[in-house]
């Protein structure tokens, strides 16, 4: 029944340290084409934040060969997508077209990797692009709550700022700094080519091995990462903003590493918790319930550390403090009380089902093979995964739930009109207040700006409107 | 590719399939022809409210259910509200299309509409209006309607205005349904691994009692766009806007050059509108352009954010760009380009049942037919420059040139009077 067999992920490395993996699919004439560099934002310089991402952008910014526009237009002639981004722990430059562009495809992906050029006026704009993104953001609360609950719950560590950096780290970047950080992480022991469409991976295997076999760079031992420290006790923080009528919520702790043994019984007690859309416990309580909110959910992002576990939702000002006194009481019922057999079956049933539908693009199956090999997981955990997930207790998720859903040991962050509910939320423990305006202030550049220099990010592409069907 | 069938039961319901044998999944969507434009003003709002109370119970499942039934199998529910329709949509893996339309069909037939459910609902709908609100780059697009399309019920909000949210109720909601929710207005389309007699006859159980209920669709006929500018004030870091003019209805003859037309003036990366004033010039974070087409109707615009001090020249711009395309000096190699990048779309967008499922529906509601995939390729690869030139002068037309702004401006502060192309 299930689509995607490990035994059929090709993999080989080649002399110079480069891996290449392929996954013949050829239910479509598509080719999805991958190059993952196994280091991201969390080598982000200190004060320098968002390199990472600004760096893979500059790749698809003009090559030797190519001026951007000419990137563009050549992927564009090919039917193609392609971006470039950096998330936690990994680099991505990527494109989606027909498998019989495969060899033109990889060899502007080629070229964009090996031949860089980091003009100043791309690195100028770019950097302009990205400030006035950042600047256009500071109007969206949940943008600031989302921002806010990392920055504190990560503290510490380099994965406590967002990935696209801050105003003025950003303001802080210099020409050279793209080069540098290109120079020291991208190489070819750490990069990883995944293709995967109508393709004979023979055929893949020789044309990546043309291009992108003679590349030599050894690039920099990484430095280990720091390990973030739960919370213990209560920290809220307050950010007032007296025009808003909703406030933005965030409760949050810390939840377990990517490779954690108790990564799939986490997923199940997320799911029956928060992540699992109408039928989880937030959401029948919150939104079916009470009525309080359109949306609430609990996420964890699992990388080389543990990443945040945090519930978002957001709520009329009036019923602020009604939402998070029910959420603590959710949480602690579900630690105390436990869950239902009926439940975690449904859970079980949920991840199972879903598990072939999650898999049924070559987008999808790439994101899967590429988390896999990022964090050093055996692809045969896509064959063990529906089992495993059957196999899941009662007693694990009950542990589970009792070690990480503490009421008492949370950052808290609300983003709203502060009169409506300080008071009340001292009750909870101490409140730290902040002005909106204070954590959205734009810093004064060390330098001046070039003023006639673009905003925006290259990897967020237009989205037009109208489909042609 | 898949093949495809269509089936129209005895009660009016029109099942359309396309099956895909190498899919694990099916993508299964009950579509009704009704939305926000087959509201009165008081009634704006109606439709959206009723897709959400829909999936608060039937006379056999709560909604909690609903919920828990698909998901428990992995599937995934949901519903979205347009102008010119509804759709209520799951997708499971094959061997669960049974469940999938029991569910779907139940919270159509049998929707019990309860009291204190509905009292509810109305808060989670109002906090919905307000995010949208609080979104700019959303709450513009619905600034814009209202202002391109005046009082026409085009010009509505999907969501409703909170006023009317307020107002409703129950015995307005049941008789809206009724009137306006039966199988003369559905199609059931569903694309992935599925026997399409057998999807058949599923519907026909679960839907084919129902009675067809009136034929035809009577709307107001969409005569919007007067040119006009108009201004909401509000604080915010930029200025959004939406420039704009009338559009092509969906099954205009030149409708791919339309779509062409959009593509390479403000659809991509290597657009005009992209490469002039975002890469060039770094006017703006994000710029597009748009073609949204309806019926009888249709609206082209670009929306893009900028600063209150680069405004002028964005809006410039922009109009220096349509004027170009009016005047039929398009490079072939855009031309070209643009058709290509359309092309591969098309076919990137058969990946998932989803996109497919999408497609089979839309095509008979507007078109009343299937357009194969290869008879819509073929009839991109003939857009001309010619066809460019003629859908452009069609819609790029001074007397219905629109421009809506949000943001930190005042009327009074406007550089312009009056704009022309």
């Amino acid at each position: 029944m299930f689509p995607l067999q490990p035994k059929d992920i090709k993999k080989i490395r080649l002399s110079n340290g480069l891996t290449i993996m392929g996954l013949e699919y050829h239910k479509l004439p598509l080719a999805h084409i991958t190059l993952m560099i196994k280091r991201g934002a969390e080598r982000d310089p200190e004060g320098k934040e968002g390199l990472a991402d600004l760096t893979a952008e500059m790749l698809t910014l003009g090559t030797e060969h190519r001026d951007s526009q000419r990137l563009a237009l050549e992927m564009e002639k090919l039917g193609a997508r392609y971006s470039a981004s950096s998330g936690w722990d990994a680099s991505f430059l990527e494109a989606l077209g027909l498998s019989e562009d495969f060899k033109a495809l990889t060899e502007l992906l080629g070229d964009m990797l090996l031949r860089p050029i980091f003009a100043q006026h791309e690195m100028k704009q770019s950097q302009q692009r990205r400030i006035s993104r950042l600047i256009q953001q500071r109007d969206q609360a949940e943008v600031i709550a989302d921002e806010m609950i990392v920055q504190y719950l990560l503290t510490g560590t380099p994965y406590a700022h967002p990935t696209y950096g801050t105003i003025s780290s950003l303001q802080e970047m210099r020409e050279e700094d793209p080069k540098s950080f290109y120079l020291r992480h991208y190489c070819p022991k750490d990069t990883v080519v995944l293709a995967i469409g109508d393709l004979n991976f023979e055929e893949v295997r020789e044309h990546i091995k043309g291009l992108l076999g003679e590349w030599k760079s050894e690039g920099a031992s990484n430095d280990p990462l720091p390990t973030p420290v739960r919370p213990h006790g209560r920290r809220i923080i307050v950010v007032n903003r007296p025009d808003l009528t909703q406030s933005q919520i965030r409760l949050g702790s810390l939840g377990i590493e990517r490779r954690d043994d108790r990564y799939i019984p986490f997923k199940v007690m997320n799911y029956i918790f928060g992540g699992g859309g109408f039928s989880s416990r937030l959401m029948q309580r919150v939104r079916a319930e009470k009525g309080y909110t359109y949306g609430i959910t609990s996420s964890f992002k699992a990388s080389h550390i543990a990443g945040p576990f945090v519930i978002s939702t957001f709520t009329p000002t009036a019923n602020t403090i009604s939402v998070i006194e029910e959420i603590l009481k959710l949480m602690e019922e579900f630690a105390n009380g436990g869950i239902k057999t009926q439940e975690l079956e449904e859970a079980k049933n949920y991840f199972i089902g879903s598990f072939p539908l999650k898999l049924e693009t070559p987008g999808q199956m790439a994101r899967e093979i590429l988390e896999l090999e990022l964090y050093d997981i055996p692809f045969d955990y896509l064959s063990r995964y529906q089992e495993a997930v059957k196999g899941v207790t009662l007693e694990e998720i009950n542990n589970l739930a009792r070690s990480y859903l503490h009421p008492e040991d949370l950052i808290i962050v609300v983003v709203g009109r502060a009169e409506d509910f300080l008071e009340p939320l001292r009750n909870w423990g101490e409140v730290e207040l902040i002005e909106y305006s204070e954590v959205t202030r734009v810093p004064p550049p060390s330098t001046p700006p070039n003023t006639h220099l673009p905003p925006g990010g290259h990897t967020v592409s237009p989205s037009p409107g109208g489909v042609l069907e | 590719m898949g093949s495809y069938k269509k089936t129209t039961l005895k009660n009016g319901i029109r099942v359309v399939t396309e099956s895909v044998p190498s899919f694990e999944s099916v993508s299964l969507g009950i579509w009704i022809t009704t939305g926000s434009r087959d509201e009165t003003a008081k009634e704006n709002g109606l439709s959206h409210f009723i897709e959400h109370l829909l999936f608060k119970g039937t006379e056999k499942r709560s909604a909690f259910d609903i919920s828990r039934e698909i998901e428990s199998v992995g599937g995934s529910i949901n519903a979205f509200t347009g102008r010119e329709y509804t759709c209520f949509h799951a997708k499971v893996l094959h061997k669960d299309v049974a469940l999938a339309i029991d569910i779907l069909a139940d919270i159509l037939a049998n929707p019990v509409f309860d009291p204190q459910e509905i009292e509810k609902e109305r808060m989670v709908v109002l906090q919905e209006i307000k995010m949208v609100e609080d979104t700019p780059d959303d709450y513009i697009h619905d600034l814009f309607y209202r202002s391109f399309w005046g009082d026409h019920p085009l010009g509505y909000p999907i969501t409703g205005m909170e006023e009317n949210v307020l107002s409703f109720h129950r015995e307005q909601i049941v008789a809206f349904f009724r009137g306006k929710y039966t199988p003369s207005k559905m199609v059931v389309a569903a694309a992935g691994r599925l026997n399409h007699q057998q999807l058949v006859d599923m519907v026909e159980t679960q839907l084919g009692h129902l009675h067809p209920g009136p034929c035809g669709q009577r709307r107001e006929i969409a005569e919007g766009g007067k040119a006009r500018i108009k201004v909401k004030h509000r604080e915010l870091e930029q200025v959004h806007f939406c420039l704009g003019t009338k559009g092509i209805p969906y099954d205009h003859r030149l409708r791919f050059a339309g779509h062409t037309l959009n593509t390479l003036l403000g659809g991509n990366m290597s657009s005009r509108l992209f490469q002039e004033i975002r890469e060039k010039r770094g006017l703006t974070y994000s710029i597009y352009s748009f073609l949204n087409s309806y019926a009888d109707a249709g609206l082209f615009g670009v929306y893009a954010g900028t600063t209150k001090d680069e405004l002028q020249e964005v809006v410039a711009l922009i109009l220096q760009e349509l004027r170009t395309i009016k005047a039929g000096r398009i490079q072939m190699d855009d031309l070209l380009a643009a058709k290509e990048y359309l092309r591969g779309s098309m076919i990137l967008s058969l990946e998932s049942s989803d996109g497919r499922m999408s497609r089979l529906a839309k095509n008979e509601i507007y078109l009343g037919r299937h357009i194969p995939l290869e008879e819509a390729l073929q009839e991109l690869e003939g857009v001309s420059g010619q066809d460019i030139a003629d859908v452009a002068k069609e819609m790029l037309d001074s007397d219905t040139l629109c421009l809506t702004l949000l943001g930190t401006i005042e009327e009074g502060e406007l550089p312009w009077k009056g704009l022309d192309l």
